[in-house]
Order: C-alpha cells, then sequence, then structure tokens
C-alpha cells in the first residue's frame, strides 16, 4: 500500500514518516511512502502520473492551495483512498471531513505522544481498507450517497419506500431515519424478493411487516407507519408475505 | 325533430360539463383514479342534465355545487373551491363569447346538427384556451399555497358574488335571445370579470409587498446582530493581545531564573488551554464570513448567540465561500430557523449538548448544509416528528417540521435525510441547482 504524507512542519513531516516507516518494518505488511512533502503542488504533479493508496494531510500548508483543496483533489480522483488530516486542534471541521472528503480519520497535532499511537492505529485502519477493496461486495445492504459519504443501509433496517408526487424523489423509511435520493422505484424492485411493491407509490419489505389489514387493504409495520395496498395487489401480496416467512435470506 | 334537437342540446351540455371536470384535474396536475370519475359521472353530470330539462335554473346550481362537493371530496384542498368557481364563470364567458360571435357575424347553419357541432368544438377552444391562460397565470404569479387563508377566503368572496351577478342575470332579469342582448350580457360578463380579476391583483400586490417589507426588516435586524457580533469580537481580540503580553512576560520570568520546571508546568497548563479557549466567537465569525448570502448570515448569527446563552457548545463549518445557493432565500431561512429552533431545544436539555452546522459547497452545482445536535430523546420516531399532531414538546415543536415538508416537497432540487446517529440527531439537506 502506498502512502503519501503531506505537511510542512517539516519535523512533523520526518516524524511521520519515521512512525510509518518503522511500523511498515516491524509489521512487514508492504505499506511504502510513495511521497514525503512540504508542498502540495509535488503531490499533484505525483499524482498525475502515478496513483497511491493513503493521504496524510496537514490543513496549513502555507501553499497557495490548503489541505482541504488538496483533499478534495485527490477524492475527485480518487473516490477510495484513504484519507487522513493532521490539523491543530482549533482547525477540527468534523462534518467538512465527513461529508465533503469522507476523510477516514483526523489526528491532533497537539500531543506527539497520542499522535503516534493514533497515527498506527489509523494506518492500519487505512490498510485494512486497501486490503478489503477487491472482496467488498455490497450484499444485503442498499448503498445511498451524499456528498462523498456512502451509507450502506442493511436490508434489515429499511421499512419502505416511498416515491414522491411530483418529482423523481423516493423517500427510504429505515430504522435510524428517513434518506431521499433520486430514482424510481423499478430500481428496487429486482434487489431482493423481500421487497414488494404493494401500491404504485409504495415498495414494502416483506420481513418487517407488523399486520396486514385485509379489510381497510394497509400495511401496518413495525414501526407503526402505514402503507397502502391497491386493491389488485392485495392478494398478491398475502401470498408473498407468508413464503418469505420461511425464507432465510 | 323535436327529440332530435333535445338530444343534440343534452349531448351538447354534457361536453360542456365534461370540459369542466377535465379542467379541474388539469388544473390541479395530480392524475385523478377512476373512481373519480365514475363518481363525477355520477353525481354531477346525470343528475344535472336530468334536472336542466325541468328547470334549468335548479340545475346550474346543483352544477355548481356539485362539481365544489366531488373535487374538494377527491383534493381535500380549499383552493379546489376557488377552482370550481373560477372555471365555471370562464365556462359560461366562453358559451356567450361564442353565442355573440355566431350571431355577429351571422352564421346560418343548415340544420340543428352541424350548429350543435360547431358550437361544441368553438367552445372547446374558447374554454381550453381561457384555462391554459388561467394556469399559466396562477402557477408564474402566485405560489398558491403562500398565500394565507385570509386572502384566499376575500378571493373566493369576490368571486362568489361575480357567479351569483352573473347567474342573476342569466336567468332572472331577461330571457329574450336577441343579439343586442346577448352582446350586452357578453360585454357586462368580461368587464366584470376583468375588473375583478384587476381587483383581486391589487390585492395580492400590496399583500406581498408587505410579506417583502416583513422579511426585509427581519434580515435587517439579523444583520445588526451580526454587526454587534463582530464589534464584540473586536473588544476580545484587544483583551486577548493583553492577555497575551502577560504570558509572554510571565514566561519571561521563567527564563530569566532559569526555571525549567515552573516553565514546563505554566507553557503546558496555560499557552495550549489559552489556544483552545480562543475565543468560540471568532471562530464562527471566521467561518460566517464564507457565507456570501446575506440573510443566511444574520440568522445563523442570531441563533449561534442564543444557543450559546444555553450553553451549547456551537460550531459552524463553511470551509469555503458559497455564494448563492439554487432556493428561495425566504424559504431557506425559515427552513433553517426551523431546524435551529428544533436543534437548540433538543441540545439544552442534555448535559454538554452540541450543535454542529456546516454549509459545504460540494462542486459547482450542490450545496449542503448539515446540522448535527445532541439528541435528549434517543427514542423519537422519525416519521412522526414531521406530523401536525405529534409533539414531544409542547406546541409549536412538532409544527416547525410539518411547515418545512410542505416547503420541500414542492421542490424537486432538494433532498433532506433526517436520522439518528448513536446520540446525535442529523439532518442533511441537499441543494442541487436547477438545470
Amino acid at each position: 500500500m502506498k502512502v503519501i504524507i503531506c505537511e510542512n512542519n517539516i519535523n512533523q513531516l520526518a516524524y511521520t514518516a519515521q512512525t510509518i516507516r518503522n511500523y511498515a518494518m516491524i509489521e512487514d505488511n508492504g505499506i511504502s511512502i510513495a511521497l514525503a512533502t512540504p508542498d502540495p503542488h509535488e503531490v499533484i504533479r505525483f499524482l498525475e502520473k502515478e496513483k497511491a493508496d493513503c493521504f496524510f494531510l496537514d490543513i496549513d500548508l502555507e501553499s497557495n492551495i490548503n489541505g482541504l483543496e488538496l483533499a478534495d483533489y485527490i477524492r475527485n480522483k480518487d473516490t477510495l483512498a484513504s484519507i487522513i488530516f493532521i490539523t491543530t486542534h482549533n482547525q477540527m471541521i468534523h462534518l467538512t471531513f465527513q461529508y465533503k472528503i469522507a476523510a477516514l480519520d483526523f489526528i491532533v497535532k497537539d500531543d506527539f505522544e497520542s499522535n503516534k499511537n493514533h497515527l498506527i492505529h489509523s494506518l492500519a485502519t487505512a490498510f485494512n481498507r486497501y486490503r478489503q477493496l477487491g472482496k467488498e461486495e455490497q450484499t444485503l445492504q442498499f448503498q445511498v450517497k451524499i456528498g462523498s459519504l456512502v451509507r450502506n443501509i442493511p436490508y434489515d433496517e429499511i421499512y419502505f419506500f416511498e416515491s414522491s408526487s411530483n418529482s423523481h424523489k423516493i423517500v427510504m423509511h429505515t430504522k435510524k431515519g428517513l434518506f431521499e435520493f433520486y430514482g424510481t422505484l423499478k430500481d428496487i424492485l429486482n434487489l431482493n424478493q423481500r421487497f414488494f411493491r404493494c401500491h404504485k407509490s409504495y415498495i414494502v419489505n416483506l420481513k418487517l411487516i407488523f399486520e396486514i389489514n385485509k379489510k381497510d387493504r394497509l400495511i401496518i409495520m413495525e414501526n407503526k407507519e402505514v402503507c397502502p395496498v391497491s386493491h389488485r395487489l392485495i392478494q398478491e401480496l398475502d401470498r408473498s408475505h407468508s413464503l418469505i416467512k420461511n425464507i432465510k435470506q | 325533430m323535436f327529440l332530435k334537437s333535445t338530444l343534440l342540446l343534452m349531448l351538447y351540455l354534457l361536453l360542456q360539463i365534461l370540459s369542466v371536470i377535465f379542467a379541474f384535474s388539469f388544473l390541479i396536475k395530480n392524475r385523478f383514479n377512476i373512481v373519480f370519475y365514475i363518481a363525477s359521472f355520477f353525481i354531477i353530470i346525470i343528475p344535472s342534465i336530468t334536472i336542466y330539462f325541468y328547470k334549468d335554473w335548479i340545475s346550474f346550481i346543483y352544477l355548481l355545487i356539485s362539481n365544489i362537493i366531488v373535487f374538494y371530496f377527491f383534493t381535500r384542498d380549499k383552493i379546489s373551491i376557488l377552482h370550481s368557481f373560477i372555471i365555471f364563470i370562464l365556462a359560461i364567458i366562453s358559451d356567450h363569447i361564442i353565442s355573440f360571435g355566431f350571431t355577429l357575424i351571422n352564421l346560418q347553419f343548415n340544420n340543428d346538427f352541424t350548429l350543435i357541432i360547431a358550437r361544441s368544438i368553438s367552445f372547446i377552444i374558447i374554454f381550453n384556451l381561457f384555462i391554459f391562460l388561467y394556469r399559466w397565470f396562477t402557477y408564474k404569479y402566485i405560489k398558491i399555497n403562500s398565500i394565507p387563508n385570509k386572502i384566499t377566503l376575500l378571493g373566493l368572496c369576490i368571486v362568489f358574488i361575480t357567479l351569483i351577478f352573473f347567474y342573476i342575470n342569466l336567468f332572472h332579469l331577461s330571457n329574450r335571445v336577441d343579439l343586442a342582448t346577448i352582446k350586452f350580457n357578453t360585454f357586462l360578463f368580461i368587464f366584470y370579470f376583468i375588473f375583478m380579476i384587476i381587483l383581486l391583483a391589487l390585492i395580492l400586490k400590496i399583500f406581498f409587498k408587505e410579506q417583502k417589507f416583513k422579511e426585509k426588516e427581519t434580515q435587517y435586524e439579523n444583520f445588526l446582530i451580526y454587526v454587534s457580533m463582530l464589534e464584540k469580537a473586536n473588544k476580545d481580540v484587544q483583551k486577548f493581545r493583553h492577555d497575551y503580553i502577560n504570558i509572554l512576560l510571565t514566561l519571561k520570568n521563567f527564563i530569566d531564573t532559569n526555571n525549567l520546571n515552573d516553565l514546563r508546568l505554566y507553557f503546558e497548563e496555560s499557552i495550549l488551554n489559552f489556544e483552545k479557549k480562543t475565543l468560540d466567537d471568532q471562530k464562527i465569525l471566521n467561518h460566517l464570513k464564507n457565507i456570501e448570502v446575506l440573510g443566511l448570515k444574520g440568522l445563523i448569527t442570531s441563533k449561534a448567540i442564543i444557543a450559546q446563552e444555553q450553553n451549547i457548545l456551537f460550531s459552524l463549518e463553511v470551509p469555503s465561500t458559497i455564494q448563492n445557493i439554487d432556493f428561495n432565500l425566504i424559504n431557506l431561512t425559515r427552513i433553517l430557523g426551523i431546524f435551529l429552533d428544533n436543534a437548540i431545544e433538543s441540545a439544552q436539555n442534555c448535559t454538554d449538548g452540541s450543535i454542529q452546522l456546516a454549509l459545504l459547497n460540494l462542486d459547482e452545482l450542490q450545496t449542503l448544509i448539515i446540522i448535527k445536535n445532541s439528541l435528549d430523546n434517543a427514542s423519537i420516531n422519525i416519521a412522526d416528528i414531521f406530523n401536525d399532531s405529534s409533539s414531544s414538546k409542547g406546541n409549536g415543536r412538532g409544527l416547525g417540521l410539518s411547515i418545512v415538508k410542505q416547503i420541500i416537497e414542492f421542490e424537486d432540487n432538494v433532498i433532506l435525510n433526517t436520522h439518528i446517529e448513536g446520540c446525535y440527531f442529523i439532518q442533511e439537506l441537499l441543494i442541487r441547482k436547477r438545470v
């Protein structure tokens, strides 16, 4: 796994590089430092020809682009790279790190000792991600993206999907909350057999149904929310619901 | 012969009633299901036509009332009543224009059949033209859902009076069918209708002006708060500089007396802590200056101050400049205001409550606003909080989010995520530039 460090304090730069090299030597896991520089432009030049997997960036680079902009550039080029920020305490912009850059972690510069442990910890996490990249299968999870942040929501947590009447938006009702995204209900039907289209605007998760009221043509989900059923689908709903109860997946 | 002309007349009536019903579903933009059309057929069409042959004026009243009832029943929206009245008036005017037009051009027909066909086609053309104009007018100049009930009520009264006026004229004042009467009636109707429209337009214009004025006032007040925050921050900077000099002098003292231990202690205690305590205001102001949308600046400032007064940790992140957001500014400040009010209410009940607010430019086309606050009640049901009736915090609390839902429902370039992560409540608002 190739690592790039960009930090304008030369001492800090050397210290970080040394820590990483030591760790790589001890673990003997093929982690190498591809580039360590105080100049962000050098990083950009490097990335034009080659690739790296893990980045440690300082925010204040005393150059005409700061660490955040550099991270944005890296993220646009590579959506899967691990980006870790090294920052002084009062530059903590958590939400920006999370949503705009999808940063893996951020390390506070103030304290050298705990710095080292945190550094190694985030390096190990990045390495694990790097190894998982080929193998990751999005089984039984629904992916929604917002900004650079990717969320994987297990099917077990999705109650139902609802399409909005006047735009191509779908609202997903889950145990954790409501998520919206652009799309059509047709795309969702084929994902898994537990998803059943019970109405023009609704797809329910058969496994999370609490009760079916056939008389009023309503489905009550486990979170007490109610979904309507079109009258011609009520029988099929009943059938599919009984079937799914016996299936593990 | 008699039967044939009655049949034709009935067909013509049927056509007009059908046009009215279709015009309504066209105006509402929704597609009604088959039940609506079946209901219309049995409740509106059949009785109206049958009654017409007994007493035409009763049929007229019945048609109007049944229209209003059926339309309101299927949409549950008061605006249907207004639409029903207007459609009716437009149908009457169209009919009169045709009668007048035909007699003016002195159109003669060989038999009743061609006459009815000609009238039908003309009616469809002219009536639908009016309906298109009406829809264009209302969608372009009036966002109907943002007009308060008082004005809609006033509009309804005026339209209702107009209709009564037409009605009396049509059926009671004169039963002659000569050119002069028709001509007089047509012009009278058109004149009165235009007068009514102008009156309504004026009322609306004045109303909107007043709204804008009130919003400008609030924006101005918020901006003044921002300015006072700047002034306070300025004062703090002076104090800061003063304290800093004191600290340096103390350090110098330790160095002069070669007191390394105390120096180390003092440095760790004072300096690092000092940096951490860096004026929260300074931090917020630093990020605030990246927001170039003035209305937002003022709003965020006032809410930040309120939060800090409640001992809530407030952090603002605006890493790059936000120059404009493709969303109605008044609605945006309203939505953000509601979100922040809710966040403050929730966080103040937590120990070490905090609110994090971020405005991020994802790329040139998207702006992402995130509000993350400490949650006091971990078991709230997310779907419930958007409903009018539910409120875990007394009055006014639940109402806010239902207003947000109303505003967002009509915009197709906005995405709202609402969820809980651990002990935090997070709302993400993604606004895309409309193409």
